[in-house]
């Protein structure tokens, strides 16, 4: 489970304060689909990025199984993400320097350390089966089309079998087609028991959510929904 | 995982090309000064000053460049890092290839200067007097190695977010 706790987060320029995330609570239980929908700028991905332990808060604080993500230190925190998140960020960021194949490959690798390597080139094929993206494996990520590079993205955050998945409007330059693939997608590693953390515009990725909570302003504004 | 060290060198190549070029001349001015040393060709106190003078400005230069070429690192070390790999697990990889350039532009440097001085000078050949290669080595790797592993640090300090929105 994960607690976030009265988080607030500000990005500090050289003298400019944006309070972009500004007391945030709600707990993702173990299984969850859940959904965080808002208008830009409502600090959405901010809020990811402290789930994720990428950004510390000011405030409050972050709690995932017994780990204090503020309280452990920044190696542990990369510990941490290795092994309970697939990361989906909002830009489908990619390490320039690897291929989109070499980027998989290491995704797995962090949570997968020991383990044969038939099982990347299992899972491999089956993402890529189902994503149709074999023919993006050998690029890398600078010569992609936003569309491509969110499909490698979602990818590289379920190839590695994490218990948690974290996306950033994954759909955001998706055409339909692709949006229902992933779609599936979501819903079937979730029903495996997969526990999913969604930022989405698309309000039809969010209805597959138990529950949405909506954003404004930097505060948690509506639960939508909850089954 | 050499796999991780022969990417980030063959995916660097043009930046490793161009630092190796200027390792390799830095090793060479580095052997001149200290051959000039030895053999006792600084006949006054003026002339060692200003080759010397020379060479730290050179080596700032060097070391401007490092800067440079270290940061375009920034956003990959964020997604890095993201992945899960801690900041010490990629910085060693980083750091080896940094140690690899200065090691080998040192050994061009060095055996460039060996054949300039065997061809350009017959009395004092480097057989001759007390050179000292391993004095160079060292030199290059304190300087250039501690500027790098700093850079490195210093671009990476940033929480993981902040080095991602880094992108060029
Ligand atoms: N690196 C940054 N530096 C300064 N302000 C930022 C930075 N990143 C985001 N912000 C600001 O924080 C607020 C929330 O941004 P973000 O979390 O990206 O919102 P959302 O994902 O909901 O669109 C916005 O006002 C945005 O301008
Ligand atoms: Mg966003």
């Amino acid at each position: 489970m994960i607690r976030i706790n009265d988080v607030q987060i500000s990005y500090k320029d050289k003298n400019d304060i944006v309070n972009a995330v500004k007391g945030v609570s709600f707990d993702i239980n173990e299984g969850e689909y859940l959904a965080l929908i808002g208008p830009a700028g409502s600090g959405k991905s901010t809020l990811l990025a402290a789930i994720a332990g990428m950004l510390i808060p000011d405030k409050g604080d972050i709690v995932i199984n017994k780990y204090k993500l503020k309280k452990i230190s920044r190696t542990k925190r990369a510990l941490v993400r290795a092994r309970q998140y697939g990361i989906i960020l909002q830009f489908s960021e990619m390490v320039n320097r690897f291929t989109v194949a070499e980027n998989l490959y290491f995704s797995w690798y962090a949570a997968n350390r020991g383990v044969s390597e038939t099982d990347f080139h299992d899972r491999l094929n089956r993402l890529t089966d189902r994503l149709d993206m074999k023919n993006l494996l050998d690029s890398f990520p600078a010569k992609l089309s936003g569309g491509q590079m969110q499909k490698a993205a979602i990818a590289r955050a379920f190839i590695k079998n994490s218990p948690i998945i974290l996306a950033d409007e994954p759909s955001g330059d998706l055409d339909p087609a692709n949006i229902e693939k992933v779609k599936e997608l979501f819903l079937e590693e979730n029903a495996e028991g997969k526990t999913i953390f969604l930022v989405t515009h698309d309000m039809k990725l969010a209805f597959d959510a138990k529950t949405i909570y909506e954003m404004k302003d930097g505060r948690l504004c509506d639960l939508i929904k909850h089954d | 995982m050499s796999k991780v060290l022969l990417i980030l060198i063959n995916r660097t190549k043009l930046n490793s090309f161009f630092l190796l070029l200027l390792y390799i001349t830095a090793a060479f001015q580095l052997s001149l000064y200290y051959f000039f040393k030895v053999s006792g060709d600084y006949h006054n106190i003026l002339l060692e000053t200003g080759h010397l003078t020379a060479i730290i400005g050179f080596f700032i230069g060097i070391a401007g460049v490092q800067f440079i070429i270290t940061k375009t690192h920034a956003y990959d070390m964020g997604n890095l890092e993201m992945l899960g790999y801690s900041r010490p697990a990629y910085m060693i990889y980083y750091i080896a290839v940094s140690f690899i350039l200065i090691i080998v532009g040192t050994l061009f440097g060095l055996l460039a200067f060996y054949i300039f001085e065997n061809i350009f000078n017959s009395q004092n050949t480097i057989s001759k007097i007390d050179f000292s290669y391993f004095k160079i080595f060292k030199n290059m790797l304190l300087l250039f190695l501690t500027a790098s592993t700093l850079f490195y640090l210093f671009h990476s300090r940033k929480d993981p977010m902040l080095l991602v929105k880094e992108r060029q």
